[in-house]
């Protein structure tokens, strides 16, 4: 190190300050403001750690102080740098003035000067992410493109994505837009641009590869755990990956102004400019020169900033490219368990599925994922005391030898980890002979998940011979519920997730390609789904479901209803077997239909079914007496 | 067809550093991957099934594929990345064209000869009119089929990775007849006799081999009458030696010509399957939120600067706008120049389209 740093920020930014309820990496969200006098008025002044400040004082963010509400919308910074003497002993009386004056009215404008010519400045980073939306597989490096040169390359990971590269800043802190003519805050009412991410969670990404010392569950589940990975939070705002102008934040590097959308020239700071920002600045009331520059900032300091579109000031340059947008993020180094499942590439639905499809294939891991961790938090059993707060999770592909899949990592969200999933891990390997694969059950996190997945904690509310909805609890609802994977920490992620998929991956991370004969009665309630469909089909009046043993689902206690819990396994026609497939499953045979198909397309099983000619085709219908 | 012309090089010319090798070298391993299945699987015992292609990439299978991909790899016949995950991938796809083939192939009996990229390379030029012959090429797959009657019939396929713009298929659809008249004219390329092929039943057809997932491929008949056969010929002959711009089918980055130095003079906007100057691109469904594939060129109206992550707007006329995607060089290029560019567009809105470029190039300003 040749330049002086603070040893508290030293430590801090290399990960080496304790975390664990104390939050190293504070970021502020100032509300700073004039008084009718034009004085600085300082109207809300709080912190919180940067993870957390990602996303609750972001640009857009609502935040609700004594009643009053106020929206961020750049950057803080307290003390911002000035010009230093050595910058300023050259210039000319005017030029000097000017420079300090320049430096109180823009008061990003060293800052972002200082950032972009220190390399080694962790404040800003670089983050390459394909754009590929099935894929975004991120590369280790954090330089920029100029020094990553796979990041010109196309991805390794899906084989056709390009890297996005964008510039990753540290907030030093947040703040709302001010009005520069009086000072005030913008109303929050006038804003009309609201949206905001209001998670990191998805983007969080592990950077680089990960050890072999796995310990392995069934067919096809890998168990690691890592320590001391490097893991990356971004917002990227409102704008998805693969959109060409979205991802990211415009910016202005004069006032730390950030928006959504693109940032128009002449802007609100976010900041006020009291009369004071001038002492200290050293320029004189009594001569010519000075009395100019004090004129120069009464004038400048009311009114907006303006960018000009300039480069110089909206963009970050690397390699003779422009960089207009910028994620939010920080990284962090903590320990993460890795579960590790294969994608059966050639009989499962596309790890990349074409625009506008469903994933399954994601949603699957995923919503396996928050199974998981749910597991984790949950299972009172294990003795570790893992709250939610703890720990959180996510996906990531992987590629290895011929071999393509998912990770699903579950992460201690105190820098550096606190040896909460260390214990875990121990405890998971020292139980290993435990698990049994005729009663998987009872094995810990695993069980719990596939029990909860199975649908043995869903609640369905079916309706009885009258009409009357009834309350049916151990049958497997449709998508998700609160019996199963619905509660506050997942509801952003509703339409992300889907119980079936979940527990169809985790059959087969178990049980390989034979999961489908463990799915038993589970898809009943689409296989009746199925019989609606074709008995209101012409030709199609006559299908019958065939019944299986049991009943799918039970009633509560003392109720009684007229309703038939009998399980369907399949529907038959003419002595044909249709069924509901698996939605993992890509190519199936002509009497079997996809479940996405049938929630979200039901046209394409009339059509695939008048075609073999199961059910009258549209020519016979036109045949039909009127 | 576009054909070289001998004039002045253009006055500006740029390339984006993207080029179209990537979706090049990926239809190059599909063709590859069909070959390999098709003559040494599928030609074994004349069935198809996607069931035997599944297990082409597996176990010890493997070797005998990448063998096989590798001999074919090279400068001329470029596979990109050929690894097994990659070739399970592109199998899956090509597994669906097969199963789905098989079925389309039953309505015509049994199958009694396959082939694929059968070469017209046969030592001596193929006369297929007056005036036009035939010295190489290679067709994508031939079936000979025969019916319970006896009755011949000839398939003649050419895989196309995606079918979407049917605009842009004449040409392939030329090459497919003059295919077909390659085989009527020389039969014992696919072991039949002049006598046989006289009574067989021919036909030609494109076929997709890249569809999304849960979709049927696409085909597209190739209308086979002779006379239209005959007539497109004659005009083909007399357009080669012609230097002036003529309707009709154009080729894309894959004519060597499009994008060279002494670049074709016979494209114009107007015969071009997407032309932003014309009101139909900007009003038919067809070409709304669709991506499609396309040589494309446009005379700017205003003067406009390209530029990395600027916003690179091309205006047209009625305040229509086309945003080109992917530039990575500096450019101020002056109002009423000619660009001719490649890539993916899609349209946005009735006013905005989008253009992932592959290549460009400024014609003349």
């Amino acid at each position: 190190m040749t330049e002086p740093t603070n040893f508290l920020d030293f430590l801090s930014e290399h990960h080496k300050l304790p975390s664990f309820n104390l939050p190293t990496d504070a970021v502020s969200f100032v509300a700073r403001s004039l008084t009718p006098t034009g004085d600085e008025q300082i109207e809300v002044k709080m912190s919180n750690g940067l993870e957390k400040a990602l996303t609750q004082y972001s640009p857009g963010k609502e935040i609700i102080v004594k009643k009053k509400t106020y929206m961020s919308g750049g950057l803080y910074l307290d003390f911002p740098p000035r010009p230093t003497m050595e910058e300023l002993e050259p210039l000319a009386i005017p030029e000097r003035y000017n420079a300090r004056v320049n430096s109180v009215i823009d008061r990003f404008s060293y800052w972002f000067k200082k950032i972009e010519d220190d390399s080694q400045d962790s404040t800003l980073t670089w983050h390459h992410r394909c754009s590929t939306k099935s894929c975004q597989h991120t590369l280790e490096s954090t330089r920029p493109k100029s020094e990553t040169p796979e990041a010109s390359e196309l991805c390794e990971m899906c084989g056709s994505g390009v890297f996005k590269t964008i510039p990753m800043l540290r907030p030093t802190g947040f703040a709302p837009l001010v009005r520069a003519n009086d000072g005030s805050i913008v109303d929050v009412s006038q804003r009309k641009n609201t949206e905001y991410r209001i998670t990191t969670k998805w983007p969080t990404q592990i950077i680089g590869a990960i050890d072999e010392n796995e310990i392995k569950f069934g067919e096809h589940l890998e168990l690691r755990m890592v320590s001391g990975k490097t893991l990356v939070n971004i917002n990227p705002g409102k704008g998805q990956i693969e959109e060409e102008d979205g991802f990211g934040f415009t910016f202005c590097k004069r006032c730390g102004s950030l928006s959504h959308d693109d940032l128009p020239s002449e802007h609100p700071r976010p900041y006020a400019i009291p009369f004071q920002d001038l002492n200290f600045c050293g320029i004189p009331a009594d001569t010519d020169e000075g009395r100019a520059a004090i004129r120069s900032f009464n004038e400048r300091r009311i009114a907006n900033c303006d960018h000009n579109s300039d480069p110089s000031n909206t963009a970050i340059a690397d390699g003779g490219e422009l960089h207009r947008r910028l994620v939010l993020g920080r990284t962090f180094v903590t320990d993460v368990l890795v579960f590790r499942i294969p994608w059966d590439t050639d009989d499962f639905v596309s790890m990349d599925p074409a625009k506008g499809s469903t994933n399954t294939s994601q949603i699957s891991a995923l919503t396996l994922l928050r199974s998981l961790l749910e597991g984790v938090t949950g299972d009172t059993s294990l003795g570790l005391n893992i709250s939610e707060s703890d720990i959180d999770g996510d996906i990531r592909r992987y590629r290895h030898e011929g071999q393509e899949g998912w990770e699903l990592y579950i992460f201690e969200r105190s820098d550096g980890g606190i040896g909460l999933l260390q214990a875990l891990f121990q405890m998971l390997r020292n139980r290993h002979q435990e698990f049994d694969l005729d009663n998987p059950q009872n094995f810990p996190v695993l069980g719990r998940a596939l029990e909860r997945l199975s649908g043995q904690n869903c609640t369905t509310q079916v309706p009885d011979a009258t009409g009357k909805y009834i309350t049916v609890r151990k049958r497997p609802c449709k998508h998700i519920c609160s019996g199963c994977l619905l509660d506050y920490s997942t509801q952003y992620m509703e339409k992300d997730l889907d119980r079936t998929s979940g527990y169809h991956f985790l059959l087969y991370a178990l049980y390989g390609e034979d999961f489908e004969q463990r799915l038993g009665t589970t898809m009943s309630d689409d296989q009746k789904n199925l019989h609606s469909l074709i008995q209101r089909l012409e030709g199609g009046e006559t299908a019958e479901a065939v019944h299986g043993d049991g009943s799918i689902g039970v009633l509560n206690d003392g109720v009684e209803a007229d309703i038939d819990l009998r399980p369907v396994t399949h529907v038959e026609l003419s002595n044909i077997e249709y069924t509901v497939a698996s939605p993992l499953l890509s190519e199936l045979p002509e009497t079997s239909f996809s479940r996405d198909v049938l929630l979200n397309n039901p046209e394409q099983i009339l059509t695939s079914l008048q075609q073999s000619g199961a059910v009258a085709s549209p020519e016979d219908l036109d045949e039909l007496p009127p | 067809m576009a054909q070289p012309y001998g004039a002045a090089p253009p006055l500006v010319s740029l390339t984006t550093s993207i080029d179209s090798t990537s979706a090049q070298a990926d239809g190059n391993l599909r063709h590859a991957l069909m070959e390999f299945y098709l003559n040494t699987i599928a030609s074994e015992d004349h069935t198809l099934d996607g069931k035997q292609m599944k297990a082409m990439a597996k176990g010890e299978n493997w070797d005998k594929l990448y063998q096989f991909l590798e001999s074919k790899n090279g400068p001329q016949c470029p596979l990109g990345n050929f690894s097994q995950l990659d070739c399970r991938k592109k199998l899956k796809k090509l597994r669906k064209t097969v199963n789905f083939l098989s079925k389309y192939l039953q309505q015509f009996g049994e199958i009694k000869h396959i082939v694929a990229e059968l070469s017209l390379n046969t030592g001596s030029a193929i006369q297929i009119s007056d005036s036009v012959e035939i010295r190489s090429g290679e067709v994508d797959a031939v079936f000979v089929l025969e019916n319970v009657n006896g009755g011949i019939t000839v398939v003649v396929i050419d895989w196309k990775r995606s079918l979407s713009n049917k605009r842009s298929l004449e040409q392939y659809k030329r090459q497919c007849q003059v295919y077909i008249r390659c085989i009527q004219e020389k039969p014992s390329l696919v072991n039949q006799s002049i006598g046989q092929m006289k009574s067989a039943d021919i036909r030609g057809c494109l076929i997709e081999i890249g569809g999304d997932e849960g979709t049927i491929p696409d085909l597209v008949n190739v209308d086979n009458n002779p006379a239209k056969i005959e007539d497109f010929l004659e005009k083909a002959a007399e357009r080669y030696e012609s230097t002036e711009s003529t309707s009709g089918p154009h080729c894309s980055s894959w004519c060597r010509w499009a994008f060279a130095d002494e670049y074709c003079r016979s494209i114009t906007s107007e015969v071009l399957p997407i032309n932003f100057h014309s009101d139909l691109f900007w009003t038919e469904l067809e070409f709304h939120s669709k991506w499609i594939y396309s040589l494309t060129q446009l005379t700017t109206s205003i003067d406009t600067v390209l530029e990395p992550t600027g916003k690179n707007v091309i205006h047209f006329n009625n305040g229509r706008e086309l945003h080109l995607k992917n530039v990575n060089f500096h450019r101020a290029i002056p109002a009423n120049s000619v660009i001719r560019a490649e890539g993916s567009i899609v349209r946005k809105t009735p006013k905005l389209a989008h253009m992932h470029l592959k290549q460009i190039k400024v014609l003349q300003n």
